[in-house]
């Protein structure tokens, strides 16, 4: 198991001083050839779980390994690929001398820094134009990332954790960081990446870990994640009026309804909500003429269907919902109690939820 | 080791390019050549001075003529005073500081430490490898400059001094011994300025400090050599005190009509042991001014002669008192000097010894008697006078000897033993913040 996995991590933590508690025992599992993302909001400790890895700062307490070594094995780093938030290429060097001197620093022989250093600068897309000779200085947002995963895979690296990538980056860019990033995973390498954008990493991550207040809130792959808010909604198309709320709870009492009055949602301005239950305890509602069913299986709402039809209610849709990734994430980010957003940092003992949904 | 040999290679091709691509580089760089081009132009002919066709003249630099001087050793003198002594060690270092402050400040900052501190090579390498390829600049400007200064002393001197590139590697430690402040100050405030501006102060108070300890020094030799020369005046008074005594024993020896020898003696022995040694000791009456009993034919002369020879005693006697008196104030004064001297002088030790370090090349470069000379000839040129202390004149021509012989006499270990052990323990302590930090 421990060879399948290129970040093994358990209880890692890290104090700065006595107040400021940037992680609070993470436990975190990425699978070799796979591409893991690593969300959160601002202030979460993702970049100081990334760093630690990266030997950039000593963590308090860690277990776990790297590539099958203990976690700050500098010789590992041979071997990992790193893209930090925040870059600063020295400026005085050209695209190209970045790529070698940082393949140097990671004892690639000169040979193969120039042969690869060509490819990845070519795959980079800095070749064109001649880019590559061109001072770092002289160059945009943009092309200091693509320089920047290209100095990240000089080494051939058998792990790549990349912050933030896709940070000021255009579109076009975005999509072609995301291809390369594809094409990384292709060939076998383990990619960990670090981002905000929430629909690049629906693009192309294999597995998520959310992390909130320094904890893991949630990890698991996207279906994982989804399934317990994944449900089905049937639209009724009739116009919207409390006779016709009333008449599809008439139509499907016989094979879903709880009895109970609806109540107005948001306060009063909002559709009116009926709470109830199909067979096999899963929970349903009426909203509005909207019929939610919470449930991934598609033979549990055909007797409502079939209901609706009989009572002469034309279906104007019914669609399988699954919510997004910003879905979990905002869920994950926000106190349940005050429905605000979690402060950074601040978490109280047993609010957080590790592998909730592993 | 091939990957510590590719990783320490890839930081010096790195730093390089770094000073290649500063301006302030390639200044200085320009400023070194026209600095040797410059005292190229120098030269000196049996007159004296010449800049490039034409005598200089100017009568104080007259001694500086190929008479007094040969070509190689002006020339190399010249390099010495000016080239090495104030171009590269204040004008170039100050020059230098102000390159290389943010090299450190950078290199630590955020953005660019998480890079090199991700590859595999332990912190203590990597800020060590940094910071001696951060010397890297002054190694480079003083290579340039001296090789341009060796082709002048070879070319136009005659002499091909291959000592001369002694300046390498000693400019480039007295410069480490400055840089390792400002790695320090730079790692922990990671501001260029700051850095600067600390290293300055540091580099102040080691040269104020390095001027009073010399100033105590010489003092302390001029109070030395005060005492000596005392000491010697009141050995010749003693000498003559003795020669007069003498002969006024032989005078009171003489037969009858001389006043009786025991009788004399003890008037005289009763003027030593009391008046004698006091302040009044010539004004007592003088025993000349008794009368012989029969006053013989001749008589008068020898006792004028007499009286002449114990008033000169007197003289003398009191002479003596007060060189006694001024060699114990001196003394005193020396005493304490050295203790001075002692104090600042420990203090000195545990800092590094910048002006020490660069005296090493000319120890190098000028045997003490070629020094010697040219200091006689400087002595010639009326550039050195006399002092007086406590009433006793002395010559500063002997004082600066002798305070030359003694800095010339601290041993290479001491003084660079001392200062890398200076520049190990700032470094070691930039080095333990740096592991231990996080970025």
């Amino acid at each position: 198991m421990a060879d399948e996995l290129a970040i093994d991590l358990r209880n890692v933590s890290k104090r700065y001083g006595r107040k400021v508690h940037a992680l609070r025992g993470v436990g975190m599992r990425v699978r070799r050839g796979e591409v893991f993302g690593l969300l959160g909001p601002n202030g979460a400790g993702k970049s100081t779980l990334v760093k630690i890895l990266m030997t950039v700062i000593r963590p308090t307490s860690c277990e776990g390994a790297v590539l099958g070594m203990p976690v700050g094995h500098k010789g590992t780093l041979a071997k990992v690929g790193y893209l930090p938030e925040h870059h600063r290429f020295p400026d005085y060097l050209t695209g190209a001398q970045v790529v070698d001197h940082f393949g140097a620093l990671c004892g690639v022989p000169r040979a193969e820094r120039r042969r690869r250093g060509d490819e990845l600068l070519d795959l980079v897309g800095l070749r064109a134009g001649g880019w590559e000779k061109r001072r770092v200085r002289e160059y945009s947002k943009g092309m200091r990332q693509r320089v920047g995963i290209a100095q990240a895979l000089i080494n051939d690296p058998d792990l790549v954790l990349l912050d933030e990538p896709t940070d000021g980056v255009d579109p076009v860019g975005r999509r072609d960081i995301r291809n390369i990033l594809i094409e990384q995973r292709r060939k076998g390498r383990t990619i960990f990446l670090n981002s905000h954008l929430l629909s690049e990493l629906e693009m192309v991550c294999d597995r998520v870990a959310i992390m909130v207040q320094g904890q893991v809130h949630s990890e698991g792959t996207l279906e994982e994640l989804t399934a317990p808010d994944r449900r089905y909604e049937i639209e009724v198309d009739v116009s919207p009026s409390m006779e016709n709320h009333e008449r599809i709870i008439s139509a499907v009492r016989a094979v879903a309804w709880a009895p109970g009055p609806s109540e107005m949602s948001n306060g009063g301005a909002g559709p009116p909500v009926r709470q109830g239950a199909l067979r096999g305890d899963v929970s349903a509602r009426l909203v509005g003429l909207t019929f939610v069913a919470e449930t991934i299986s598609a033979e549990a709402i055909q007797p409502v269907i079939d209901q609706l039809r009989e009572a002469g209610l034309a279906i104007g849709a019914v669609r399988p919902v699954r919510p997004s990734l910003e879905d979990l994430f905002i869920r994950a980010v926000t106190d349940p109690n005050t429905g605000r957003a979690l402060a950074p940092g601040a978490a109280m003992p047993g609010t957080a939820r590790t592998g909730d949904h592993r | 080791m091939r990957l510590a040999l590719t990783q320490s290679w890839a930081m010096l091709v790195d730093s390089y390019r770094e000073l290649n691509a500063r301006k302030m580089f390639w200044i200085t760089l320009v400023i070194s050549l026209l600095v040797a081009g410059a005292l190229a132009c120098l030269g000196i002919n049996d007159k004296g001075l010449t800049f490039l066709w034409y005598q200089v003249p100017i009568q104080d630099l007259a001694f500086v003529n190929t008479s007094q001087v040969e070509p190689g050793a002006f020339y190399k003198f010249l390099f010495l005073s000016f080239g090495f002594s104030i171009w590269l060690t204040w004008a170039a270092t100050i020059l230098a500081l102000v390159s290389t402050a943010s090299i450190i400040p950078d290199f630590v900052s955020s953005g660019s430490v998480e890079l090199t501190l991700s590859k595999p090579i332990g912190r203590l390498r990597l800020f060590v490898t940094k910071y001696v390829t951060a010397l890297l600049y002054s190694a480079l400007q003083t290579a340039v400059f001296t090789t341009a200064a060796f082709m002048v002393i070879g070319l136009r001197g005659g002499s091909w001094e291959f000592g001369l590139f002694w300046a390498v590697p000693l400019v480039t430690l007295f410069f480490s011994f400055l840089f390792c402040v400002m790695a320090l100050v730079g790692m922990l405030t990671r501001s260029a300025v700051t850095s600067v501006l600390v290293t300055g102060v540091v580099w102040f108070m080691i040269f104020a400090l390095h001027l009073t300890e010399l100033a105590l020094l010489s003092s302390k030799i001029v109070h030395q050599v005060a005492v000596e020369e005392q000491a010697s005046q009141i050995v010749r008074t003693d000498n003559e005190i003795l020669k007069i005594e003498g002969e006024l024993s032989g005078v009171a020896a003489r037969p009858v009509g001389t006043p009786a020898a025991g009788e004399t003696t003890a008037d005289d022995d009763k003027a030593d042991g009391g008046e004698g040694m006091g302040e009044g000791g010539g004004e007592r009456p003088a025993p000349a001014a008794k009368k012989p009993t029969q006053p013989w034919a001749g008589m008068s002369e020898l006792a004028t002669t007499e009286q002449q020879r114990r008033d000169r005693l007197a003289n003398l006697r009191s002479e003596r008192e007060r060189l006694t008196g001024q060699q114990a104030e001196t003394r005193e004064t020396l005493t304490n000097l050295t203790k001075y001297h002692a104090l600042f002088f420990g203090v000195k030790t545990i800092l590094p010894k910048t002006a020490e370090t660069m005296g090493l090349l000319e120890r190098r470069l000028f045997s003490g008697q070629e020094f010697e000379r040219l200091r006689e000839n400087q002595a010639e040129a009326g550039r050195s006078g006399r002092t007086t202390i406590n009433g006793t004149r002395v010559s500063m021509a002997k004082v600066s000897k002798r305070q030359e012989e003694q800095l010339r006499s601290r041993s290479v270990g001491w003084i660079l033993g001392t200062s890398m052990a200076f520049q190990a323990a700032v470094l070691g302590l930039a080095c333990l913040l740096f592991v231990r930090k996080d970025f």
